[in-house]
């Protein structure tokens, strides 16, 4: 008995989360609080739905307690010759400017899904030039499904054609409820189509990293806009930079540079650059300089520590103080 | 220092989730909905009509209980909810094939009056492309200020449909989307009774 709590122990060590995933299951559990909608079948139609949570989550969604930003765009824009979107335009704009695409890397329950999905065991596509000209993919979607077409045939685009957080959460979410079973009945070609794309979006979830973020994603699109301008995240401070390429070789994303509009600000990078030149934006708020600056006893700080992956290529390497490269 | 402050974070991160989770689980009482052969409950809504073409309020009401007698079919649809709008001819045929009915097609979570009205008065806005003033069923509307979807019964399905036979009882009520011969298998056993 005593072997089997142990085992578990262990295993529950091996599979320990890191703060990010941590943050991000909290995060879908927050913007899913109404789990009661899973059992009864019916969406919350209370006053937080009013409010848009800032990743992506399905309006019908059983559990969703907020709406979904780029499904409200899409509906402000489609009504937008009778009143102006402003509230929409304010929202997205404010969590641009705050968190931008840090919302992909922390807050969405989508991106959350993929990154589970990416854990399956099999043989994984890398980044490459072709994956590169595909995340381009994703601004045609926004110009076309999340713009053009609210604003021209005044339906939401993504949502009612593409978006397969719909397709999972709202449709599969509601329509496997056996209250709702006599809806089935009326699934037509326009299901089918949207669940292939979903089953294609998770099956590609599975084989390339983040697959529906990289190359699909409007609101990602749209959040990395604000990449230079948003107030948290990863930076790079070019006067540290030696361009060794470690941080873009350890990133998944089909990032550029650091901190540019692929980047979901996941923090991989940090721990893997030698010249210590990527840090978080807004650090001085939380801790006390960075390595090159605080004297040498200053102990480390507490949030780039709740980042220091496990398997860390290149642990604890200490910036020399100036003391120490004067007497060399 | 900053362990307070971590400490500080994760117990209002655990105070925010715990509050949400009870609340939305507990706390928020889903309205009770309204079943079949339960009386249903009055409703007051304003009217709306086309008057030369061009849709406007009429400064009329259609009340409920003010129309006991007759068969009331009352359909909940929204301006941007696309199924509702596909029901829409059906329930318009049916209205002109059995004016002993009365039809009610509520507007309701679409704004303000001013909203809906500049809505229907502008065809390119509406994808299916509804010939509004060519529609005999009567059109209500209901602003921010009432919740007349929720007090007969919606539970967030849109469109919703309500049958109230003479006697004020409900008969139907769901939120499929119904057709022509849905709308006949349903209300015209009741026109025989």
């Amino acid at each position: 008995m005593k072997k089997f709590f142990v085992k578990i122990k262990n295993w529950l060590i091996r599979i320990k989360p890191s703060k990010r995933k941590i943050i991000q299951l909290y995060a879908a559990l927050l913007t899913n609080a109404n789990i009661k909608g899973f059992f009864n079948g019916q969406i919350y139609m209370g006053a937080t739905k009013n409010l848009c949570v800032p990743g992506m989550n399905c309006y019908s969604c059983p559990g969703a307690i907020g709406s979904c930003p780029l499904g409200s765009l899409q509906n402000a824009l489609a009504a937008s010759k009778t009143r102006t979107p402003a509230y929409i335009f304010g929202i997205l704009i404010l969590f641009g400017l705050l968190l931008g695409r840090t919302i992909c890397g922390w807050l969405c329950p989508i991106g959350l899904g993929q990154e589970l999905l990416y854990k399956i065991k099999t043989p994984k596509v890398k980044k490459n030039k072709v994956t590169y000209v595909f995340s381009y993919l994703k601004y045609v979607l926004l110009i076309v499904l999340v713009v053009i077409i609210p604003l021209t045939v005044f339906i939401p685009g993504f949502c009612e054609y593409i978006c397969p957080a719909g397709t999972f959460q709202g449709g599969l979410g509601l329509l496997l409820q056996k209250e709702n079973y006599e809806k089935l009945a009326d699934l037509g070609p326009l299901f089918t189509w949207k669940f292939t794309v979903m089953i294609l979006v998770i099956a590609g979830s599975i084989f390339f990293y983040r697959f529906f973020c990289r190359f699909l994603c409007p609101l990602g699109a749209l959040y990395g806009f604000f990449c230079r301008i948003a107030m948290l995240g990863v930076k790079l401070d070019e006067n540290k930079c030696t361009d060794c390429g470690l941080c873009i070789t350890a990133c998944k994303m089909d990032i550029k540079k650091v901190g540019d509009h692929e980047c979901i600000h996941c923090g991989a990078c940090i721990s893997v650059c030698p010249a210590k030149a990527i840090s978080w934006k807004g650090e001085k708020l939380f801790v006390r300089g960075n390595d090159a600056d605080a004297p040498q006893t200053t102990e480390i700080k507490p949030l780039t520590s709740m980042l220091k992956r496990k398997e860390n290529p290149v642990e604890n390497t200490e910036i020399p103080t100036e003391a120490e490269v004067n007497n060399e | 220092m900053n362990k307070i402050v971590s400490y500080v974070c994760y117990g209002l991160a655990t105070v925010v989730m715990g509050s949400a989770l009870v609340y939305y689980n507990f706390v928020d009482k889903k309205r009770p909905g309204v079943e079949v052969w339960d009386n249903s409950p009055d409703f007051t809504v304003a009217t709306m009509a086309a008057e030369n073409d061009t849709f406007k309020m009429t400064g009329n009401t259609y009340n409920l209980y003010e129309n006991e007698g007759k068969v009331r079919v009352v359909n909940f649809w929204a301006t941007w909810c696309a199924a509702c709008k596909h029901e829409l001819p059906d329930f318009d045929k049916f209205a002109k094939a059995y004016p002993e009915v009365d039809v009610i097609a509520i507007c309701g979570q679409s704004g303000l009056d001013k909203d809906v009205i500049a809505w229907m008065n502008n065809p390119e806005l509406d994808a299916q492309k509804n010939a509004w003033s060519d529609y005999s069923l009567t059109f209500g509307f209901y602003g921010p200020d009432q919740d007349v979807y929720g007090d007969m019964g919606g539970q967030g399905m849109w469109p919703t449909t309500v049958v109230v036979d003479e006697d004020g009882v409900i008969r139907y009520t769901s939120g499929n989307t119904l057709d022509m011969k849905g709308l006949e298998e349903i209300v015209l056993p009741l026109l025989n009774d």
